[in-house]
């Protein structure tokens, strides 16, 4: 692997933790529709 | 399922679930009955003889009862409020025939678009330019850490004032970004650092353009003839009764084995006319509806030569609420919300003039047209326990009429003092011990020290004062109760576990998301009660938007903490 290749590779896994992380912090893929199930009729 | 509903309160909640148990469960209205002081809770407007004999004021009697009343009015925001304007988009608008409520406020608002010019006015400066927020790397980090805070770390602000959450950090209330938000919202030191976060993601969008109020949309009218009234008349057309003078005052729980299945069988309650008390039995088919809370129960008038006096009573919604938890572990804390006046208390004023002469002097110191505008008046000596300065007053001019029964020369303008124990500049007493004069000079005072010239409204006093028809002073000790420090589990779930028939609607209601004081989450509740007891699928609920999950609007937002 070449030193481009190699300092290519951090960027993009610094890229993608930080997308996860921020998708994490923002719920992104909650379902919002589960926090009203407790609301069903009964 | 139930088929039948009772519902404690005639509040927009309780409206708002009335309609949708009538039009999406297709009860019939005469099985929907109302027990309440009065038909508009905090959603009030009318000529002040309206309101004298009202529950909470007849007992004092005003010397001048001639003018407007409007007790506070709520800015709508279209694109956050949608529960809100599904519910007005089925019901008439009382004064443009042919027209839902929800047009009626469309068509007004397109043709008087708000953009304040002068949200922010200090001694020596004149209008300050709301557009540089003035947060420095401290300020933004924390409200950062708000915005990316998700829903399910909510409970780690349990109990955390926003004094608290930025008590190394006081730069943050020398803000102009503090000075908007806080009179904006009507937020204390005091109020919960959890609603703050949920007022950051819901309104994260008109946190970009908050200096000029752009998002801000506003009713033809006032709330009662723009809102209540559309609503008191569908459901009345449909056959509800709604029964008014009634205090509610204690409940008949079922008894079970374990104390945990929350079952109502009976309500006592008070003809506040007559004195009599009257008891309602509940059978098995009817749910309760309760809004467990009101910002303006105990509230007080004054007039143009009277203070507002103070009562001290906890509130008749929240008396009752307090009754409840007392059977049940479940059903959160009132005294979080009502027992702690200095966390929530503050004065509003209604001002009626003959002529046009105040308004137009508004008009030229803040170079904004009347209308859908909101204008704050900061000190330039410190008046916080902080030693900073914060914001006196503040003032709406209402576009005019503002009330259908206004006459053209005719004014109204209400303004607010967020802490009614602070002093007055120019009438040396607590805000809250002045009468309607005394509110009119502190405005007077106010706009003399912003004003460009070449003639101080000072000249204009005698003529200013000439044309005052009534100032009426409001004295609300739970105006921002709602957003009082608080715990997750301090209020009832609208549907609270272990509940057969009891749902609880309003501003004092934990549901998902939602920020209080907007009547948006208000009918929310209504409508999550409704669907429960009607068993219509949750997923029939209005979509919310998530702007707080949008990217370009995070971005947008970054962008203006720069600014």
């Amino acid at each position: 692997m070449s030193k481009k290749q190699f300092v290519l590779g951090v960027f993009l896994g610094l890229v993608v933790t930080s997308a996860a992380y921020v998708a994490n912090r923002l719920d992104l893929f909650h379902d919002d529709a589960k926090d009203y199930e407790e609301f069903e009729g009964r | 399922m139930k088929t039948k509903a009772i519902m404690i309160g005639a509040g927009l909640a309780n409206m708002a679930s009335a309609v949708y148990l009538i039009q999406e469960a297709h009860w019939n209205g005469d099985n929907i009955t109302f027990y309440s002081l009065d038909d508009h809770g905090s959603n009030d407007g009318s000529v002040t003889t309206d309101q004298t004999d009202e529950y909470w004021n007849k007992n004092h009697p005003l010397s001048n009862t001639k003018g407007y009343l409007a007790r506070g009015g709520r800015m709508l925001n279209y694109r956050t409020y949608v529960d809100l304007m599904d519910l007005l988009s089925r019901v008439q608008s009382v004064t443009e025939p042919g027209m839902t409520a929800a047009e009626d406020t469309y068509d007004f608002d397109a043709k008087h678009r708000t953009y304040d010019i002068a949200r922010l006015l200090q001694g020596g400066k004149g209008i300050i330019d709301g557009g540089k927020m003035g947060l420095n790397n401290e300020d933004r980090l924390l409200l950062t850490k708000l915005i990316m805070m998700p829903d399910r770390e909510e409970t780690k602000l349990d109990n955390v004032s926003i004094a608290e959450y930025f008590k190394d950090d006081p730069h943050m209330f020398q803000t102009n970004f503090w000075y908007m938000w806080e009179t904006t919202f009507a937020f204390r030191t005091k109020s919960s650092a959890q609603e703050l976060r949920r007022y950051m993601h819901q309104m994260i969008y008109e946190f970009t353009q908050i200096e000029h109020l752009v998002g801000v949309n506003r009713t033809r009218y006032n709330q009662y003839e723009s809102i209540m009234m559309p609503l008191i008349n569908y459901l009345k057309d449909q056959g509800c009764h709604i029964i008014l003078n009634r205090r509610v005052t204690d409940w008949d729980f079922k008894d079970t084995t374990m104390q945990d299945e929350i079952t109502v069988t009976g309500l006592t309650m008070t003809n506040t006319e007559t004195g009599a008390e009257e008891h309602v039995d509940v059978d098995d088919d009817t749910a309760v509806i309760f809004t467990n809370g009101s910002i303006t129960d105990s509230a007080t008038l004054g007039d143009f030569d009277t203070p507002a006096p103070e009562n001290m009573d906890y509130g008749a919604a929240a008396s009752l609420w307090k009754k409840a938890t007392e059977h049940f572990y479940n059903l959160g804390n009132p005294d979080k919300f009502f027992a702690d006046r200095d966390a929530s208390e503050w004065v509003s004023f209604t001002l009626t003039t003959k002529n046009h002469v105040l308004l137009n002097e508004i008009t030229r110191i803040t170079t904004q047209q009347p209308g859908n505008a909101l204008n704050s008046f900061l000190s330039t000596t410190p008046i916080t326990p902080l030693g900073q300065v914060d914001v006196n007053m503040s003032i709406v001019v209402h576009h005019q009429p503002h009330f259908t029964t206004q006459k053209p020369n005719e004014t109204v303008i209400w303004g607010y003092f967020l802490y009614p124990r602070r002093r007055g500049e120019f009438v040396q007493k607590p805000y809250i011990e002045m009468t309607g004069k005394e509110m009119l000079q502190e405005l007077i005072g106010q706009l003399a020290k912003v004003d460009p010239g070449p003639v101080n409204i000072r000249e204009h006093e005698d003529a200013i004062m000439d044309s005052v028809v009534n100032c009426i002073p409001v004295y609300m000790p739970y105006a921002s109760a709602l957003f009082n420090n608080r715990a997750k589990a301090d209020r009832p779930k609208v549907i609270p576990a272990h509940s057969t028939n009891l749902a609880f609607t309003g501003e004092f209601v934990e549901q998902p998301y939602q920020m209080i004081f907007t009547e948006q989450s208000a009918v929310r509740s209504g409508e999550i009660a409704a669907y429960h007891f009607a068993g219509i699928p949750m997923s029939h609920l209005v979509d919310t938007p998530r702007y707080d999950k949008d990217l370009p609007t995070l971005m947008r937002a970054t962008k203006k903490m720069f600014s």
